[in-house]
């Protein structure tokens, strides 16, 4: 790799009138540019489950790049799938290990770029040690599991100049950025964004604990091995062979490995109201509980209010997370303004917005004939007796986005900024520096749920 | 006594021959077209096609993408029977998995084959022939699945070859006759 350029970040964001102002700015740092824009990247993968499968399923169809390197310490049945399979896509064979350090100690050199997707807990230790070996990185979210994890991590990306690119993909989605650039910004259809919803609504059986089947059950890591790997942390007594597997694969249900359904879930959505808001939020009020998994450490079920300030005006977020029931239209984020609504997701189908009934049709059906909206349907009053004309609004039009994603996968784009920014050709979508900006408020939400106060955040709680 | 016998040509409808003429023809002309496309449709398949969503005029800088569905014909979508079909005949005792197999392989050829013959007029007794027998195995297996609906519709089929051979002696506009005259090939005459 070529020397870094350092830029002290710290300074630059103070220079900014309003931390505001910096929220979804692309960073400033940029890596040294590959040779020409043509050159292979070449990835080394530090954990191979399902996630990183997801990962790679977008990856494989990105020209110009070139696995070198992965590792996973569940040898069988998951690092080899991944070696097989980049086998039989590419024709070569890689290189694969057990232990993350092992393989940047002997591949560093031959990396330009890590991919990691292992738990929340090895998020930062897995993300320090790439870019000090030199590699940029690819982290999934929830950046860590405490936000000293996460500060780490914007540390280690200055310390190095390396980039280092959090898993937020929305940041990169099409939809989003049409949505945010030209509805909300240009066009301003939502006029005064006084309130917003989100949900992420997922069913017991998508949220059911995680077990692996009896006749390949040696494939899973040893006890001394999960010890050693850190499944064990937070706990005085040893846990036995069985409770640590029930720990390796369902990592998310435990404190000392994740941070819960709110940052499992909720870390995406909650990133877009303060991206989108072009805000930080000035407190949190939450509420959760054990209604269904009462074994669980985390609570199953968490709502949550965050208060903004925004350059429009004074606005609220609720965010709910549910891992017990799907009823209520799955997840969307959904950003309620004066004259407009705009229900979005990564979800085309979720993705709807609404013109107030009040709002002059004109200006909308310019928006139409330019191909900003399209109209799906016009607002039509129930007409049945319930209805108490005097109490209730006339029903909005709906309208919807004339385009999406294409046939990409919602990873492809967010990837794909990635590489780019790796050539020198762009810069990140979603940096580390903003990612944490962004995810600071979330790691406050457990707190205030458990403790049922409102948390005023000051510089300390969001300081990245 | 010398008696000279006449030979007739039994007809079948009583018609003016011009109207039978121009009614094979017509009968020529549907069947041969409905299975030659039936058996085109055979490779038919879906392909999508991103592009850049057009709007105020221009390609949305955003990057979103309007996905466009086209129908596409190659060798690689050929699919005999659906899938939705031999599934079903699974579990039928009448039904070979072998031959139902080496079926699926050869209708969309023989159809093709077929509906060309009928169409052209090449052999078109025997090839209307075959058309129904075509049709007959494709009812047989609706009624294995009692499928009434397709069983009736594939019947309107059966009574159109069966008037099409009842007309055939007044085929006229046919490719097989020609052929048969200049280049020798009677066996492609109106059999």
């Amino acid at each position: 790799m070529n020397d870094p350029i350092h830029i002290n970040r710290r300074s630059f964001l103070k220079s900014s009138a309003t931390a505001g102002l910096t929220l979804g700015m692309p960073t400033i740092l940029k890596s040294n540019p590959l040779k020409t824009a043509s050159d292979e990247i070449r990835i080394g993968l530090i954990g191979c489950g399902a996630q990183q499968e997801v990962l790679y399923d977008t990856m494989k169809n990105i020209p110009g790049i070139r696995f070198v390197a992965a590792c996973d310490i569940m040898m069988e049945g998951r690092l080899k799938k991944m070696v097989g399979r980049i086998r039989s896509a590419f024709g070569y064979r890689i290189n694969h290990y057990s232990d993350a350090e092992t393989m940047l100690e002997k591949e560093g050199k031959h990396m330009d770029a890590v991919f990691v997707a292992t738990p929340d807990f090895w998020h930062a230790p897995h993300t320090v040690m790439a870019l000090e070996a030199g590699c940029h990185v690819y982290c999934e979210k929830m950046m860590s599991d405490t936000l000293e994890g996460a500060r780490s991590m914007v540390a280690a990306m200055d310390r190095t100049g390396q980039l280092c690119q959090i898993g937020h993909q929305r940041r990169s989605n099409p939809r989003y950025l049409y949505v945010l650039n030209e509805l909300i910004r240009k066009q301003q259809i939502c006029g005064q964004i006084v309130n917003v919803n989100g949900q992420w609504n997922r069913s017991l059986g998508s949220s059911s604990e995680k077990t692996y089947p009896e006749k390949n059950i040696h494939h899973l890591p040893d006890a001394a091995t999960l010890r050693q790997y850190g499944f064990n942390r937070n706990i005085s007594r040893l846990l036995d062979e069985t409770e640590l597997r029930k720990r390796f694969l369902n990592w998310r249900f435990y404190k000392a490995l994740s941070g819960g359904p709110i940052s499992d879930l909720g870390a995406h959505q909650i990133d877009i109201f303060n991206w989108f808001l072009d805000a930080r939020p000035k407190s949190v009020q939450a509420s959760g509980g054990r209604s269904y998994f009462d074994d669980r450490e985390h609570f199953d079920n968490v709502m949550c209010l965050f208060d903004y300030d925004t350059p429009q005006g004074n606005a609220r977020a609720f965010y709910q997370v549910l891992t017990t029931t799907s009823a209520g239209g799955g997840y969307y984020e959904s950003f309620m303004g004066t004259q407009g609504t705009i229900n979005i997701s990564e979800r085309e189908a979720y993705t709807k917005i609404y013109k107030e009934s009040w709002v002059p049709s004109a200006e909308w059906r310019r928006l139409v004939d330019k191909g900003f909206l399209k109209k799906v349907s016009a607002g039509r009053p129930s007409g049945s007796p319930d209805a108490i004309a005097s109490y209730e609004s006339a029903p909005p039009d709906e309208y919807a986005i004339p385009g999406g994603i294409g046939l990409n996968s919602p990873y492809h784009h967010h990837i794909q900024n990635f590489f780019q920014a790796i050539r020198g050709q762009a810069k990140l979508n979603c940096d580390a520096c903003h990612a944490l900006e962004s995810e600071a408020p979330i790691y406050w939400v457990n707190q205030a749920a458990e403790t049922n106060e409102t948390i005023t955040f000051t510089d300390e709680h969001l300081r990245t | 006594m010398n008696q000279s016998t006449t030979h007739t040509v039994p007809v079948p409808l009583k018609t003016d021959p011009l109207a039978a003429t121009c009614a094979i023809l017509m009968l020529r002309i549907w069947l041969g077209l409905r299975c030659l496309q039936a058996g085109i449709e055979k490779y038919a398949g879906t392909v999508y096609i991103s592009e850049p969503t057009q709007v105020n005029g221009v390609p949305d800088p955003n990057g979103t993408e309007t996905v466009i569905e086209l129908k596409e014909y190659a060798l690689l979508n050929y699919s005999g029977l659906p899938s939705s079909l031999a599934d079903k005949f699974q579990n039928e005792p009448f039904i070979s998995e072998f031959l139902l197999g080496i079926y699926s392989q050869w209708l969309g050829p023989l159809l093709i084959a077929v509906g060309l013959c009928v169409l052209l007029g090449l052999a078109t007794r025997i090839s209307l022939l075959a058309m129904g027998l075509i049709y007959t195995s494709l009812t047989y297996g609706l009624i294995l699945l009692n499928q009434a609906s397709g069983i009736a519709w594939l019947g309107t089929h059966m009574v159109l070859i069966a008037l099409a051979l009842l007309l055939a002696s007044y085929n006229r506009l046919e490719l097989g006759n020609l052929l048969a005259d200049r280049a020798g090939l009677n066996w492609l005459r109106n059999k």
